[in-house]
């Protein structure tokens, strides 16, 4: 193993175990799992598989959430070296996999261990035939037992009740990021992959758990649900792209959604300015598609205009003096910083995003 | 195939009980040995919770207690959707956990209690609790088979709302992830909840005799798409 290769893989076990120690999710882990494997070795794709209790293979996360890959390994889940594997609780590898995955030549499997219970299986795709390399199949193998580790961390009580309980809600939780990952595609215009890239720098960007957003979102926000949402949950009220056709229609939209949330007909009317200026905003100035988040968390309605530009400049400060004073300032977004408790702009290479607060 | 072993498991108790879930949770108790009774409670929404299954005086105490309450396994699994595996009721760490609950269902002659969600993703049907006099763990493959019924009954909440449809049949609720996919764009497209997707998907792939993989494919890849006049047209 060359040096910069150890190296990577040490950093990669260092990263595992920074994730290990917070409240972490399991699906956002697993696929960070999944794309590291990827990154260390030769293989071209990885997934992850978990047994479900009910004595099957079930996939957890996959290196790309194309959706045609997650196809293929749920395929591969089904029967072939993944399962047999599972079966046999040893590494297996089917070195002419052709026939049966397209687009790739080789499956190899290696199990996930949980003490002495074999409880799934990491699967790795390469476009060459033959055996994984030995170097590569260390690295695999040690990936796998990362994965192991991670479904018990820290928590002593009897393991076999834990393992069913954790793999339930695992299971349960990639259910979760499917349906989100529907909904996103479907209001943002985006394939199943670049709506899962958004599902996760949606959670990021607001600090929560990728399932717990992926819950909400799903959820979205209907009666007879209570417009407040559960302790630690959020509410997600509108996700839709704007345009500068559709703005007006959009502006009714958004008052009807944050009247169910108790504004009363004046702060309908700022809140629904600020929101205004801010997509007036991001279709003048701003790039490629642009949307609109609007959520309740905590006690506050936030709503969220991004696009896909190069963003605002480094060091960019959102103005609190009145525009005649300063004709530079553009005067909506010292309206939004008048109306808003909180504004918050984050420019990134993937596109800019306002954030407004509004305490309810 | 072993994911296939719990498909067929669930299309077998699925054909053998359905479509009656009373019929269904009765099996339940009588199969499973480690088991001496079951109570449902549907949890669709918040003052939507009522009890529609009891099996025995024992699991309408602990269904009943844990309603009045607002604690209990059946609580918490809906909230946590996982499933809640209280072994031993007199434990420290249940006892702490639920300080009324615990107490009045050993009252009630419950050792041990496993609450199963009935959960589909976002889609929450309600929770099955199963009871046992004497405290103890579900041994072995009784929390498969217990997981089965619980599945099974999620075919027959879903089948019942929809009426003319066969519950389950040979296709029962597909684990694929374009299903759950499909799910999520058709809520988009027809701005109403998950819950209600299931059956206009299932309803869908009934009539136009598709299997509900090929229709989710079609959502996914943008070849159909659902419209206010589809609603209209079933509901």
């Amino acid at each position: 193993m060359s040096t910069s290769r150890e190296r990577a893989v040490a950093d990669a076990f260092a990263e595992f175990s920074d994730t290990l120690v917070v409240d972490f999710d399991v699906v956002e882990f697993l696929h960070t799992l999944a794309v590291r494997c990827v990154e260390l070795t030769g293989v071209q794709a990885a997934g992850v598989m978990l047994a479900d209790q009910r004595g099957g293979l079930r996939v957890m996360a996959s290196s790309s959430e194309q959706a045609h890959l997650l196809e293929l390994f749920e395929l591969e889940a089904d029967e072939g070296p993944c399962v047999d594997c599972y079966t046999a609780g040893r590494p297996t590898t089917d070195p002419s996999a052709r026939a049966r995955v397209e687009g790739f030549r080789a499956v190899h499997a290696v199990p996930v261990r949980l003490r002495d219970e074999v409880v799934g299986v990491l699967s790795l795709f390469t476009t060459v035939p033959g055996a994984l390399p030995e170097a590569d199949a260390r690295t695999a193998r040690a990936v796998a037992d990362v994965t192991g580790l991670a479904l018990v961390q820290h928590r002593a009580v009897d393991y076999r009740q834990l393992l069913a309980e954790q793999l339930h809600h695992s299971l349960t939780s990639r259910v979760v990021v499917e349906q989100a990952k529907g909904v996103l595609a479907e209001l943002l215009g985006l394939d199943m992959a670049a709506a899962f890239t958004e599902l996760r720098r949606f959670a990021r960007s607001t600090g929560r758990r990728l399932s717990d957003v992926a819950a909400d979102i799903g959820g979205g926000d209907f009666p007879p649900d209570p417009p407040e949402p559960p302790a630690g949950r959020s509410r997600v009220l509108l996700i839709r792209t704007i345009s500068q056709a559709g703005l007006s229609k959009l502006r009714a939209e958004i008052q009807t959604a944050v009247t169910r949330h108790g504004l009363t007909s004046s702060q309908v009317a700022a809140f629904t300015l600020a929101v205004h200026e801010a997509m007036a905003n991001a279709i003048e100035h701003g790039d490629g598609a642009r949307q609109l988040i609007l959520w309740r968390y905590a006690g506050s309605l936030y709503a969220e205009v991004g696009d896909h530009g190069r963003g605002m400049p480094g060091g960019y400060r959102i103005p609190t003096e009145a525009p005649d004073t300063r004709p530079d300032i553009p005067r909506g977004l010292w309206l939004i910083n008048r109306i808003c408790a909180g504004v918050d702009i984050e420019s990134s290479p993937a596109g800019t995003h306002l954030t407004m607060r509004y305490p309810l | 195939m072993v994911n296939g072993a719990h498909r067929d498991r669930v299309v077998r108790l699925v054909a053998a009980f359905g479509p009656d879930v009373a019929r269904l949770c009765d099996a339940c108790v009588a199969v499973l040995p480690g088991v001496d009774g079951a109570g449902l409670t549907v949890m669709t929404a918040q003052p939507g919770q009522h009890v529609r299954y009891t099996s025995d005086p024992i699991s309408a105490q602990i269904e009943e207690l844990q309603l009045t309450l607002g604690e209990g396994p059946c609580q918490d699994a809906h909230t946590t959707g996982q499933p809640i595996l209280a072994a031993d009721l007199g434990d420290v760490r249940w006892q702490r956990h639920w300080p009324v609950f615990s107490g009045e269902a050993l009252k009630a002659g419950a050792g041990a209690v496993f609450a199963l969600p009935l959960h589909v993703g976002v889609v929450r049907l309600g929770v099955i609790d199963l009871y046992r006099t004497d405290p103890g763990v579900l041994a072995g493959d009784e929390l498969s088979e217990a997981l089965a019924f619980a599945d099974a009954a999620i075919e027959l909440m879903l089948a019942e709302q929809l009426p003319g449809a066969v519950p389950g049949g040979d296709q029962p609720f597909a684990h694929r992830a374009v299903v759950h996919q499909a799910t999520g764009m058709v809520s988009a497209q027809l701005g109403i909840p998950m819950a209600q997707v299931f059956l206009r998907l299932r309803a869908r792939a009934y009539a136009d005799e598709i299997g509900l993989d090929e229709l989710a494919r079609e959502v996914v890849e943008r070849r159909l798409r659902f419209t206010a006049a589809d609603t209209d047209g079933e509901s």
